[in-house]
């Protein structure tokens, strides 16, 4: 049977104690009031020995306890399915067991909550794409045939007319791009490799950097939702390539897996020069991939620069909603 | 249709033995080849952007360019990914394995001597770690070996 913690620290300083005080009452060491240096000597060093002992010996008891700690401290609710292991059955063994069963519920309430908010962005991007479209949009389009009119009736201002009918095509052109990418109808109406090779397209245009598209011709089909997360975490990784890389040329590719798709993002950029800081854009994509039952990576490039890679198992996804 | 191997390795005998299988069996099955190794220390938590000392920097390069140079030496530079990290061992290569989507885990067999101890416990550790199957290569000395000629 296995000594509690408690018994087992009792042990060893009652061991310790013990120790000392056989000494004591064995050996022929007297004090003397006052002490004199050898007697003192003796004293400190025996001190010195109890306390190594002791330190020796409970940090062997203890040991278990650190490593749990660290192994805490690791866990992320974003990267589940972490548990620890139950090889003890005294007090360590109890709270490593509590600690999975908190895990267990907290990834629940993370996926549950995390679905929630993700769904809700998603309606209140579509809010706001179609009352750019709808709203700002038709506003823009009724100053430009204001503006042709106003040209026709006035033609010696026809070339201030006529440029500031060009600053609002554009403002029309940008209200429109902002409006595809909040709400990005391609995936939904022409699928997935359309929707990114419009957005590679779109992004290849705005930041200058060069991109190379490689998409399967034949991938299996993905669910509405798994579609989506793949598409805006595309998104995301090209953002990130235009506002941290300074990269010259951008990979885009979605292939077929084993079991799954794989979307994979990769940049010839000066990379993170660290360890990736997970917050923000990157926990983004990291709830998308949980969602959907993905795996995703983030890392150093082999060319320096930064890879990114989902992969989607086709069968896991159902598997995963259904799991919220 | 390819799926992923994950390889452990380091610069002792048995880190090279299990890189040689895991390259064998990318080879072989047509699997995508990811070699890691993980640095023991206290590491750096995922959130922290301003946690990492100047050791601990120097740690995680030496770990990458320890992967580099394996599998520059081992001839697998072009077709292998590297993950390198500084940590827990057990956790950091289940989560480095969930990310990568890895479908086996490759590890040397343990040492003799001092470190069987430890590397006995990262096989025992990854099994409860992680669901993905775990291999253990046998060291070349052992009569251990995938390879055919």
């Amino acid at each position: 049977m296995r000594l509690s913690l408690f018994w087992r620290v009792l042990a060893v300083n009652a061991g310790l104690l013990g120790g000392v005080a056989a000494l004591l009452l064995l050996s022929p060491v007297e004090i003397d009031a006052p002490i004199n240096a050898t007697q003192a000597l003796i004293v400190v060093v025996g001190l010195v020995v109890t306390l190594v002992a002791n330190a020796v010996l409970l940090r062997r008891v203890f040991a278990p306890l650190e490593r749990l700690v660290r192994l805490m401290e690791a866990v992320d609710l974003l990267r589940p399915g972490q548990r620890l292991a139950v090889d003890r059955g005294d007090e360590v063994g109890r709270v490593v067991v509590a600690f999975n069963h908190m895990l267990d519920r907290l990834e629940g309430e993370r996926y549950e909550s995390g679905r929630r908010v993700l769904a809700a962005q998603e309606a209140e991007r579509i809010g706001i794409a179609r009352d750019l479209h709808d709203e700002v949009g038709q506003l823009l389009t009724g100053v430009l045939l204001q503006l042709n009119s106003i040209a026709a009736t006035v033609p010696a201002q026809r070339a201030e007319i006529e440029s500031t009918g060009e600053a609002v095509r554009r403002a029309l052109d940008e209200v429109r791009r902002i409006s595809s990418e909040l709400r990005p109808e391609m995936l939904e109406h022409l699928g997935l490799v359309s929707a990114l090779t419009e957005l590679s397209t779109t992004f290849a245009r705005v930041s200058g950097v060069e991109v190379e598209r490689r998409f399967d011709d034949s991938l299996p089909p993905l669910p509405a939702d798994a579609e989506l997360a793949v598409y805006r975490i595309a998104q995301e990784s090209l953002t990130n390539v235009a506002r941290h890389s300074e990269a010259r040329q951008v990979t885009i590719a979605l292939e077929r897996g084993l079991g799954s798709v794989v979307l994979r993002v990769v940049d010839d950029g000066r990379g993170f020069g660290g360890p990736p800081v997970e917050h923000g854009g990157l926990r983004s994509m990291r709830e998308r991939a949980v969602l959907i039952g993905g795996a995703l990576a983030v890392k150093e490039g082999a060319g320096g620069g930064v890879d990114v890679r989902l992969e989607v198992p086709v069968a896991g996804v159902a598997q995963a909603m259904a799991v919220g | 249709m390819r799926g992923t191997v994950l390889c452990w390795t380091d610069d002792s005998a048995q880190g090279r033995a299990a890189l040689v299988v895991a390259a064998e069996l990318s080879d072989r099955l047509d699997l995508r080849l990811v070699l890691a190794h993980v640095a023991v220390g206290a590491g750096v938590p995922a959130e922290h952007d301003s946690g990492e000392s100047a050791a601990e920097r120097r740690i995680r390069e030496g770990a990458a360019r320890l992967v580099g140079r394996l599998a520059a030496e081992h001839g697998v530079s072009g077709r292998a990914e590297h993950r390198s990290a500084v940590g827990d061992p057990a956790v950091l290569m289940s989560q480095i394995a969930a990310e990568e989507a890895a479908d086996l885990i490759v590890i040397g067999a343990p040492m003799r001597g001092l470190r069987r101890c430890s590397e006995r416990r990262l096989a025992e550790q990854l099994e409860v770690a992680t669901a993905v199957p775990v291999l253990i290569a046998p060291s070349r000395g052992r009569g251990g070996s995938l390879a055919t000629g």
